[in-house]
């Protein structure tokens, strides 16, 4: 049975049902979540513990959702925003600058237990990850959970028009890695 | 450009199109456990510190380090009282008496060597010793007859009741 999302926020909201709620939360988003994560930060266990932490404060906020926007939008906002502090931390505590972290995560594939792509999907990797990070997210959420770009605009609270600019950027800028490799 | 523009109309489309998926793997089971995981998260964020069983622990192990270190140094203590409170002369007496079952390992264990070492002597004591040695002396070597006078020898056979003294006319 699949539950609405107003069903499992009156399921959360009830004290009686709130870890019910909570649990039905989890089973319909922890993978989406999950993936969404680990496309930008590439390793899994990097991936594990923010989709972990996102979900506490999914819990520890969960009655300050107002429900003036999707539940996932809002959950998704706050796993790419753990997502995009990690990489900037990240960032910080090597002292490199943003493209070192993302060079040093294209390596990591070469070696990565948990990666298995053949040489089309790591070309593509590699190509993704030497976009900006923002850029990296837009078209990762409008290509691989092929989200509308006004759900997008509502994760990351940028206006659509900026969005499609952003993603038609990030096209081109792929294509081109592409083709000098 | 409008939201339904595909990708996959442009050369990176074509590209995508040999393969499918990113490649990303997860562990087994992952998603298995995963909530089991955050439950554990929010259960720690949301115990008080004291509350918790790492902390609790790690008082018990705490508790009975100090413990036993209490009694180690308690036992230790009682030992070198024992050590204490029995004087010297007193130890000398019992070793002397029951020398035949005490090693002089276990005697040493309990006292120095140089608790057994002779006090420095006085001239008196000097003396005095001195005429003991050779009282000893004395015994090792009994006198002979040469060694004492005639008149000696009658005086002690007088007093030993060996006849009237008149020995010149036997």
């Amino acid at each position: 049975m699949s539950w609405t999302d107003k069903e499992i926020i009156e399921k959360i909201q009830d004290e009686k049902t709130v870890n019910y709620g909570f649990n039905l939360l989890m089973d319909k988003y922890q993978e989406k979540v999950y993936w969404v994560i680990r496309r930008m930060v590439i390793e899994h266990d990097s991936a594990d513990d923010i989709a972990q932490e996102t979900f506490v404060k999914v819990w520890k906020n969960i009655e300050s959702f107002k429900g003036d926007s999707k539940l996932y939008t809002w959950i998704y906002r706050i796993a790419t925003n753990e997502a995009l502090n990690h990489l900037r931390k990240k960032k910080r505590r090597f002292f490199l600058p943003i493209g070192d972290v993302e060079h040093e995560l294209s390596s990591s594939l070469d070696t990565d237990i948990y990666y298995s792509g053949d040489q089309i999907q790591l070309k593509l990797q590699k190509a993704l990850l030497k976009l900006p990070e923002k850029q990296r997210l837009v078209f990762n959420m409008k290509y691989f959970e092929e989200m509308k770009f006004k759900d997008i605009a509502e994760v990351m609270d940028v206006s659509v028009g900026s969005l499609k600019a952003q993603y038609h950027h990030a096209v081109k800028k792929i294509e081109k890695f592409i083709q000098e490799d | 450009m409008s939201d339904d523009k595909d990708i996959e109309d442009g050369f990176v489309g074509d590209f995508l199109k040999e393969s499918s998926g990113t490649g990303f793997k997860v562990p087994e089971d992952y998603f298995e456990g995963f909530q089991k995981n955050v439950h554990s998260k929010i259960y720690q964020d949301y115990t008080p510190w004291w509350k918790l069983p790492q902390f609790k622990i790690g008082v018990s192990v705490l508790t009975s380090l100090v413990l036993v270190f209490f009694v180690v140094n308690e036992f230790s203590e009682n030992i070198d009282q024992v050590k204490v409170e029995l004087n010297k002369e007193e130890l000398l007496a019992y070793f002397s008496e029951n020398i035949d079952e005490i090693s002089e390992a276990e005697i040493l264990e309990v006292m120095d060597e140089k608790d057994f070492s002779l006090p420095a002597q006085q001239p008196e004591q000097r003396d005095s010793i001195n005429t003991e040695k050779k009282k000893e002396e004395n015994n090792e070597n009994p006198p002979t007859l040469d060694d004492f006078t005639d008149d000696e020898i009658y005086e002690y056979m007088l007093d030993e009741g060996y006849g009237s003294g008149d020995w010149d006319n036997l």
